[in-house]
């Protein structure tokens, strides 16, 4: 698409005119394409003052005691990590990289704590496969089952330790290629009442949305199985995973909306 | 997550009243005064906004709803460089009553039930903000470049952004092609961003 074009096509984002499908495509180039994004939020910004030109409407009383209602159930404060809301799971990690130095650290750090880790799991809890059939709980969508989990990998699995900002190891995943398949220790973390953990993978290569892997349950240990569309050669060395919150039942249209808590990268257990 | 400390709203020593700006930032924090202050000040502007899209009010206050917990949840990423407060809110508000609309459209044809619409008089009286009192130079810029476009443009241009019409449905009121449409609305977008951005 020419450079022009793009730049149009984004105009008739942030108007509007756009029908469902189209908006739908836009929206997903939105997410996923920073630059497309910026020239949309120009647009947003060219187009703005015709609404502030509107006579003002009050809205009923009683719209702010809905909203103070749902901020006291949903905790009290907006996004704790700061995070860049807006875009894909990549794109925010990619920001996130890029203003925090620390986040550098951090994932030195997690690296070597991974491993640490994992070592320490392996010791007290056996290898990870097979899998027996406790805390087995499937994605909702295109889910295998794992029962039985007689299937012992010839692959090494892979870990990854995801850690806030504040440097805290919240989840520990270890990954095999074949089966497909997930553990995710909960390392005392919990989503607050109504919101929900989701795990995504970001490929690596730069520009390709973030997988969703499912809503992490509740249980200290949890089995996702994995399509294998979400795997094949996307869990490589260095592959980020990352946590973000959602609403309860996972993001909307598979776009992650929350912010990213949680992130480390996946690294070979036992090389 | 550690709890961080709210600052106080007002940020502007040269003024006793807060900015939107200041509200904004102070929300990004938590402070729950500050965002209702900034729901005050804003709630009936963007109100305005949703109803003119959603021609019903019980739509327009759940999506007025759904925009004002997104500002309060991604504050923290708001940023000074994409335009003042209202702008970014305009913006949220915007997208959050197109996609009600669209999605609303995929389930029936709007055509059929504008009938019941309670301000559906509105939707054909067709805005004109030239006969607005011009508030912000912003508005006053963009104005003056609306001029530039020819009239049935303009109109393409108003209908999309005031009453979230598809170019299809622009096509229907004016009953003309929506090849038109769209190149009539692709000229007067390429027309508008030279006039704003190169004058």
């Amino acid at each position: 698409m020419a450079e022009r074009d793009r730049d149009i096509w984004a105009g008739e984002l942030a108007l509007g005119p756009l029908d469902g499908d189209e908006r739908r495509a836009a929206e997903a180039l939105r997410a996923r394409d920073r630059e497309f994004a910026h020239l949309v939020e120009l647009w947003e910004r060219r187009l703005a003052p015709l609404g502030e030109a509107l006579e003002p409407v009050a809205p009923p009383d009683t719209l702010w005691e809905r909203i103070g209602a749902v901020l006291a159930r949903n905790g009290d404060r907006p996004q704790s990590t700061k995070v860049a809301q807006d875009g894909d799971v990549a794109a925010r990690l990619a920001e996130l990289a890029r203003r925090e130095r620390l986040w550098r650290r951090m994932s030195l750090a997690s690296a070597a704590l991974t491993i640490a880790l994992a070592v320490l799991v392996f010791a007290t809890i056996g290898p990870p496969w097979p899998f027996g059939q406790g805390g087995v709980r499937p994605r909702s969508i295109g889910s295998e089952q794992t029962a039985g989990g007689s299937h012992i990998s010839d692959h090494r699995p892979y870990v990854a330790l995801l850690m806030g900002k504040d440097g805290r190891p919240a989840y520990l995943i270890t990954v095999t290629v074949d089966p497909p398949r997930m553990r995710v220790r909960n390392l005392g973390t919990r989503p607050p009442p109504k919101m929900a953990h989701e795990l995504w993978l970001v490929p690596k290569e730069k520009g390709q949305p973030a997988l969703t892997l499912g809503i992490i349950g509740p249980k200290r240990e949890d089995v996702l199985a994995m399509p294998r569309d979400r795997m094949p050669d996307k869990i490589t060395p260095g592959t980020q995973l990352a946590v973000s919150l959602e609403p309860e039942g996972g993001a909307p249209s598979g776009r992650s909306m929350g912010p990213i808590l949680f992130a480390g990268e996946l690294l070979p257990a036992m090389p | 997550m550690p709890p961080m400390s709210p600052k106080p709203p007002n940020a502007d020593p040269a003024s006793d009243k807060p900015t939107l700006d200041s509200l904004l930032r102070a929300a990004a924090n938590g402070d729950r005064e500050a965002f209702r202050a900034l729901y005050e000040a804003t709630s009936a502007q963007l109100f305005a906004v949703a109803l003119r899209i959603l021609k019903r009010r019980a739509l327009a206050e759940e999506v007025l709803q759904d925009a004002y917990l997104r500002i309060w949840q991604r504050a923290g990423s708001y940023r000074r460089a994409y335009g003042a407060p209202m702008t970014w809110m305009v913006a949220i508000v915007r997208n959050g009553a197109i996609d009600v609309l669209r999605r609303r459209q995929d389930h029936a044809e709007r055509r059929g039930q504008d009938g019941g619409d309670e301000m559906a008089a509105l939707a054909d009286a067709g805005p004109d903000p030239f006969a607005l009192t011009v508030q912000s130079q912003a508005l006053a810029a963009l104005l003056a470049c609306l001029e530039r476009v020819s009239e049935k443009e303009r109109r393409c241009v108003l209908m999309a952004y005031y009453d979230g019409y598809t170019h299809s449905e622009i096509a229907g009121r004016m009953a003309e092609p929506v090849g038109t449409i769209k190149s009539r609305i692709h000229r007067a977008l390429a027309r508008i961003r030279d006039c704003l951005d190169h004058g």
